[in-house]
Parts: C-alpha cells; sequence; structure tokens
C-alpha cells in the first residue's frame, strides 16, 4: 500500500504535465512579414487562415439537429470554442518616426469582409474615385507611434476579435446595416443588431487579414493565437474544414442587380435542411 | 562511652575507603559514525528534482533560462550500474527575432530511458548516464520562428555526469547532474540541464 501510494505521488505531476497540453494555443503564421506601401488604400496585407478539422458525419448530424432545434443555423466554428487573438510588432524602417495603423478583417464560414475590396466595389459603382465613402474594416486600432528605427509590439486581444465577430455575423446573416455596427460598440450599443436573434450561435473567424497603414516605411510581423476549447482545429491527418463564405457586398456599391447577390442568399442555403456547414464546397 | 567512640572512629575509616584516586575502565573505543557503504539501499529507487534547461546556438536568445521540475525511477542492477526512467518538464518564455510570440511561455517535456554507471566511494558516489527517448514542445511557436521547428515531438538523446552524497541513513542521498541533451528535429547544437535532487531507495 505504502509503495502504490508513493508511485501515485511520483506519477501525479506528469498527469498534470500531460494534461497541461490541453488548451496550449496553437499559432499561425504568415507566409512573410508585411511592409507597408504608402500606394495602397488599407496599407500592405497579409491573410492567415486559421486551420479547423471537417466534422464527422456523426458531428454534422449533432449539428444539423441541433440548428433545427434551435430554429438557427448554429456553425461548426463557434465563436466559445475557440479564443484568437493577434500578437504584433510593428518595425519603424525609416529613420523618422511614424505613425501605423492597423486594420484587421476576415471571415467566418458565412461571411467575409474585405474593406479593401468593398472600396474597391465603390470605386467601380461609382465611376470615380474622389465619390467613394470611407469603409471602415472590423477592427481598427488607434494611431500607434512607432519612433524611428524601433519596434512597438501589441495584442489585439480576444476580446476584440470576438466583438468584431459578432459585428461580422450581424452583417453577413441579420442584414445589419454594417457601419452601424462596427461604429458601435455592442457592451455600450445594440445599435444596428436588431434584427440578430437573441438564441443566435456566433461564428468564429476561419481566416483573419491584417493591414498595415503607415506614412513611414515599416514593417508588421504578427502571429494568430488560437486556444482551442473542443479540439476543432486541424492536427496533421485532419481533414480540413473548408466552407465558401459569401463576401459581403453593401448594397450601394452593387450598380447591377443587387437582387442577385443579396447577403441572405448564401445564409438560406446554410440553413437548408441537409445542408453542411462547409456547403458550397 | 569508650566503646561508642572507636565504633565511630571505625566506621569514619571505614567510610572514608582508605584507598588510591578512581579510575575509568576503558574496554573498547567507540564506533566511528561513519556510514558503511555496504549497508546502503540498494535497488528500487525514485528521485525528485529542481533545476534549470537552457538551449546552445540560436535558441538560446529564444527560449532563454527554463525552470525545470523532473523525477526518475530506477533499479540498481548491481551497485554501480543501474537503469532508470527519467521526465523532465520545463518551461521558458520566448523571446524571438520577429517580436511577433516574444512572452509567450512554451513548455518542453522530456522522457528518456538511460543507463548509468556509479563509481561509489564511501558515501560519493560519481556517475555517468546516457539514454535516448522523446521530447514534447508545448506549442508549436516555434514553427514560426527562426528555428523553424516543424514537429512539436522529437526523438531525443542525453547524456551527463552527477554526483552523489549518501546521508547516515540507509535510504537518502542527494544530488547534482548535468545532462547535455540533443533535440533531433531542432536544427540547434543541443541544451543543457543542471539539477539538483533528493533520492529515496527502497
Amino acid at each position: 500500500m505504502r509503495v502504490a501510494m508513493r508511485m501515485i505521488a511520483g506519477a501525479t505531476p506528469l498527469v498534470l504535465a500531460a494534461g497541461c497540453d490541453l488548451n496550449t494555443p496553437v499559432y499561425f503564421a504568415p507566409e512573410a512579414p508585411v511592409t507597408s506601401n504608402p500606394d495602397e488604400a488599407y496599407g500592405a496585407r497579409a491573410t492567415v487562415a486559421v486551420v479547423y478539422r471537417r466534422p464527422t458525419p456523426g458531428e454534422r448530424d449533432n449539428l444539423r439537429m441541433a440548428s433545427e432545434a434551435r430554429g438557427v443555423p448554429i456553425p461548426w466554428v463557434r465563436l466559445r470554442d475557440v479564443a484568437l487573438s493577434i500578437q504584433y510588432t510593428i518595425t519603424n524602417l525609416s529613420d523618422r518616426a511614424g505613425t501605423a495603423f492597423l486594420h484587421v478583417d476576415g471571415a467566418t464560414q458565412y461571411t467575409r469582409y474585405d474593406a479593401a475590396m468593398i472600396r474597391q466595389a465603390f470605386v467601380q459603382a461609382a465611376m470615380n474615385e474622389n465619390n467613394v465613402p470611407y469603409v471602415p474594416s472590423l477592427i481598427q486600432s488607434v494611431p500607434i507611434p512607432v519612433p524611428a528605427r524601433a519596434s512597438v509590439s501589441g495584442v489585439v486581444r480576444e476580446d476584440e476579435i470576438a466583438e468584431a465577430a459578432l459585428d461580422l455575423d450581424a452583417i453577413g446573416r441579420w442584414m445589419a446595416p454594417y457601419q452601424v455596427v462596427l461604429y458601435h460598440h455592442s457592451s455600450r450599443s445594440r445599435l444596428g443588431l436588431e434584427m440578430v436573434p437573441a438564441q443566435v450561435e456566433l461564428p468564429q473567424f476561419i481566416e483573419l487579414t491584417v493591414s498595415l497603414e503607415a506614412d513611414r516605411p515599416m514593417r508588421l510581423e504578427f502571429l494568430v493565437r488560437a486556444r482551442d476549447a473542443r479540439g476543432i482545429l486541424a492536427e496533421s491527418g485532419d481533414e480540413r474544414f473548408s466552407p465558401n463564405p459569401m463576401n459581403f457586398i453593401p448594397a450601394a456599391a452593387m450598380p447591377m442587380m443587387p437582387a442577385m447577390m443579396m447577403p441572405a442568399a448564401a445564409e438560406d442555403a446554410a440553413a437548408m435542411p441537409g445542408a453542411t456547414p462547409d456547403a458550397g464546397q | 562511652m569508650h566503646r561508642a567512640s572507636v565504633a565511630a572512629v571505625a566506621l569514619a575509616l571505614l567510610l572514608s575507603g582508605g584507598g588510591g584516586p578512581a579510575r575509568a575502565q576503558i574496554t573498547q573505543e567507540p564506533v566511528k559514525p561513519l556510514p558503511d557503504p555496504a549497508r546502503f539501499s540498494r535497488g528500487l529507487y525514485a528521485d525528485a528534482e529542481l533545476g534549470s534547461v537552457f538551449f546552445l546556438g540560436n535558441a538560446h536568445r529564444a527560449l532563454g533560462f527554463g525552470t525545470a521540475f523532473g523525477a526518475r525511477l530506477g533499479y540498481d542492477l548491481l551497485r554501480w550500474v543501474a537503469l532508470q526512467a527519467h521526465v523532465l518538464g520545463s518551461t521558458h518564455e520566448t523571446n524571438l527575432r520577429s517580436g511577433a510570440g516574444s512572452g509567450e511561455l512554451l513548455q518542453l517535456y522530456q522522457g528518456t530511458a538511460e543507463l548509468k554507471l556509479s563509481v561509489p566511494i564511501r558515501q560519493i558516489a560519481i556517475a555517468a548516464f546516457g539514454g535516448l527517448g522523446f521530447g514534447h514542445f508545448s506549442t508549436n511557436l516555434l514553427a514560426t520562428s527562426r528555428l523553424r521547428l516543424d514537429r512539436q515531438t522529437s526523438l531525443l538523446y542525453a547524456g551527463g555526469l552527477g554526483l552523489d552524497y549518501h546521508t547516515l541513513t540507509r535510504h537518502f542521498s542527494f544530488g547534482l547532474q548535468g545532462t547535455f541533451v540533443k533535440v533531433v528535429e531542432l536544427a540547434v547544437p543541443g541544451g543543457v540541464s543542471v539539477t539538483a535532487y533528493a533520492r529515496y531507495t527502497f
């Protein structure tokens, strides 16, 4: 008995150490650092895909039944299952102090929001680049002063990413006016979120696009940090979850037959009985 | 009266002893308090260790000095040779050149099977050991750095030296160990762990 107790006491730290692997973060990096380009309106950018595994047939059936019971489609990649944050470092490559702005856009399994693409759509619709409204990104940083030849580090926090996910879902699936939603924080004002059902399960981002806008030559290095509480991040050998999110384009930026490109079309398809979370693949 | 006086004098003489100075009798020298190594416990032993792990080369700046905790379970086949299983976990704070990813905590878990050869000299034993096993990094952070470690789990080789001091009891000893570890997948010269341990031999 004494020997057994001693062995248990000795094995406990090992078990705890092995358990520490649960919910340890996984990091996703862009292929290369981003160097600012003053010629681009929304700066230089890089997109990082957060890789999730495909649901098993059993998980897919459970998801379908839960969606029917709840009355709204439940995403495979849920906000409450995976927490995302972005750690970044901006390096000023010039000999003069400068100011940088960080923009974050992205896509859930339902909708993609790309401020640069929306602006381009406005330009094409207006035929006059000077008459194009400013299109906000999902997340915009405050001005970041960067001293000459120095680096500044920061974090786009998990709660900021969560707020952006709420905004994107409201814009993409529930017809929220994008400018109203993006300029109001949901904790202070529910303006624009009136059509979002109370029982909705919010989707998490499947890709994040980070842009650097600066008045001096600067370099941006960043990592997307994911904490997976449900084990849906893909590991080696897993089939990759590859949905086809719809690109959000405001009605005002659609000069021809806006009804054919209504953002609700893709969401309806996903809500159809029998539709799979990666419908459209 | 006369008889009483004589009796009193005789009694006084008797009680005074009338002999020479007292002497203690020493029959045997006391045993010196040095332990007999032949009486030390041998066989199954377990120890717990605490120390530090650091890497050489490019990984030294990236991972710095990590705090390490470990445990070992072994068996003395002979007085001078033993087989042991060793686990060690160390926590490191990252400092990557890119900046993004710095300040994160990263753990390295090592598990090895080792052969230990020791030379006991009274209470002290000098040991050399070597073995192989597996190492596992807790996150994939190093894959995003210049170290380009794509696999979190890797084969590793370990070897080192130790100094053991046995107490006066049969079961307890303490010691210091230095181990060189080569994580195969990590493109650096290797790592070094320095630990102090307390051992109990059953």
